[in-house]
């Protein structure tokens, strides 16, 4: 990897994210004027934590002030709001988002001080108690409709990465809960159970691998077993890393090293490198189907954190690469199959007038010349992802401490 | 097997064609708007739709497919309902092309209320034979024509104005 390019990629990416945070404190998904000039309240989260990571400690702050003050009247997140905070929500539950919206306060509050969970403290209990009314109380695990790929036929159900994010989400309420003397004990069982059966009913034992959902329609079916979708998915999703992305398992776990053994091998892109969110023949792979720069960070960090230096330098060296003038894309493409992507929605019939934008946005983009189709430039979450895992590569593999911690243990070892 | 979903929103416009059998258009008008008001306050502060410069549009009506199912099980569209979008004609808040456009409309414009702004339903078409019902006051308070409104209505079903 290019070291002085890497740091480069690094330093634009604090630029990109303090460029889009509008002044009321939302970070834009994409800048005004492109795809998505919406706050989103996943995305926004992650680009909290990238910020924190970044050290952007009072960007941060706004962050977090913004997005709990958009909190609709149940409780619940917007999947989506405009710059004032006001709901502009258009797809159905997408319960992560409320996970990683307590998830990046909790970060916060650790990192900072605890004042803003102390004045935020209403919200905080209508999302802790609005993510426990969407638990089954059967298999106690959240239902939800939509998760990171926004894409219910594959996500709707009890699904790994929504989650994982509650459960996270749950655990870090406790966490500020205790540090401001609330009683939480009742939330703390609710997180273990969660947690517990993440840990066993998303976990196939057979494949000793994470599996992507629990597809179920109805929250409510008693017995699950007659829901009419009953049945699970367990194709290879980036998204399986989840339970170690939120921290309930230490990445040398062996449930989490062959889980994402398996994501490696059956997602990184051959032709293109990086790693791809999902299987192509999932079949909704708009602009083409390709690589995820921010997918590819959260892996990196994987690698990262057991130490596997050389996998984590192919992974973060691509996004080191394909970066084009210090910008990410969502994801990118072979001009061959952003033509197959075409084809195959206009002869179905399901090809959107929006997405001409995109397609003129991909076209027009410098990459296209060169046969890449940049699908939405920049993404703002790739650049998030990609500080917090040059910062881990960084302290593990280039930092002083860390660097002589490791010689001295392989002195050791020796 | 009873599919709730589809029995209560099937319930829902029974509902309405008793109402209006029972107490007539205006009452039941009435209810369902209360009954939306309500809905929108629950629902919080919000806007709509997708931006297309000043105005907004749904490219597909959410409601469209329950209507479409009430009707293919009970026949051509109620009297009732059509009594009750006569109603609406009435009134120039609506530009009603069935009969859930009462209901949404003013969720809609409870949960603009609630976020500090006013909406104006310029047009949709979201019936069985795609025929577009206008709110002339409110197409001409835009600043707009009917030909703009219906090069717009061309790839979408229902097209209002946040001010």
């Amino acid at each position: 990897m290019n070291l002085r390019e890497a740091k480069k990629l690094y330093d634009s990416s604090i630029e990109i994210i303090k460029n889009n945070q509008h002044k009321n404190g939302g970070f834009y998904a994409s800048p005004p004027g492109t795809r998505y000039p919406f706050i989103y309240a996943r995305d926004h989260s992650i680009v909290v934590l990238g910020a924190l990571e970044a050290g952007l400690v009072d960007e941060a702050r706004r962050g977090l002030e913004f997005i709990l003050a958009a909190q609709k009247p149940t409780g619940e997140m917007p999947q989506r709001c405009d710059v004032e905070g006001t709901d502009t929500s258009y797809k159905e539950l997408q319960i992560d988002g409320n996970g990683l919206v307590l998830y990046a306060l909790g970060k916060y509050c650790q990192k900072v001080d605890y004042e803003i969970a102390e004045e935020f403290w209403k919200n905080v209990e209508l999302v802790v108690n609005y993510i426990l009314k969407n638990r089954n109380d059967e298999i106690n695990l959240v239902h939800t409709i939509n998760s990171i790929h926004e894409y219910p036929a594959y996500e709707h159900g009890f699904e790994i990465f929504a989650n994982s994010a509650c459960c996270a989400g749950l655990i870090e309420a406790v966490k500020m809960g205790n540090a401001l003397g609330k009683d939480v004990k009742r939330w703390d069982q609710e997180a273990e159970l969660i947690k517990r059966n993440i840990l066993t009913r998303l976990y196939n034992p057979r494949k000793r691998t994470f599996i992507k959902n629990i597809r179920i329609k109805e929250m409510g079916s008693r017995p699950l077993g007659y829901d009419p979708y009953a049945s699970t998915v367990g194709d290879p999703d980036a998204a399986e890393y989840a339970p170690a992305y939120f921290e309930l398992l230490n990445d040398r776990d062996l449930r989490v090293i062959n889980t994402v053994r398996r994501i490696d091998a059956a997602l990184w892109d051959q032709e293109l490198g990086g790693l791809n969110r999902y299987p192509e023949a999932w079949n909704r792979n708009n602009g083409g189907y390709g690589p995820w720069p921010h997918f590819t960070c959260q892996v990196a960090r994987h690698f990262v954190n057991i130490g596997d230096d050389d996998r984590a330098e192919v992974y973060l060296g691509w996004v080191v690469d394909i970066a084009s003038d210090y910008m990410l894309p969502e994801h990118l493409s072979t001009i061959e199959r952003f033509d197959e992507w075409i084809d195959s929605y206009s002869a179905a019939g399901i090809m959107r007038d929006d997405k001409v934008v995109m397609i003129e946005g991909i076209k027009s983009h410098p990459k296209w010349q060169e046969g890449f189709a940049y699908v939405v430039t920049p993404l703002i979450w790739p650049h998030a992802e990609y500080i917090r895992a040059y910062k881990s590569y960084e302290d593990m593999f280039l930092g002083g401490e860390s660097l002589q911690a490791l010689k001295r243990q392989a002195t050791v070892s020796r | 097997m009873v599919d709730v979903r589809k029995i209560v929103s099937e319930a829902f416009l029974m509902a309405i064609i008793e109402g209006v059998r029972k107490d007539g258009p205006e009452k039941t008008f009435e209810w369902i708007e209360h009954v939306a008001d309500n809905l929108g306050e629950k629902e919080g502060p919000g806007l709509e739709g997708d931006p297309k410069g000043s105005l907004n549009c749904l490219h597909i009506c959410p409601f469209a497919n329950a209507l479409q199912e009430f009707l293919i099980k009970y026949g051509e569209t109620p009297p009732e309902f059509m009594a009750l979008l006569d109603s609406a004609d009435r009134d120039d808040t609506f530009a009603a092309s069935n009969v859930f456009c009462i209901f949404h409309h003013t969720i809609r414009t409870k949960r603009a209320e609630l976020a500090g702004r006013k909406v104006y339903h310029l047009a949709s078409s979201a019936n069985a034979e795609r025929k577009t019902a206008y709110n002339e006051k409110a197409i001409e308070a835009a600043n707009m024509t009917k030909a703009d409104i219906d090069e717009l209505m061309e790839k979408t079903v229902c097209v209002f104005k946040y001010e």
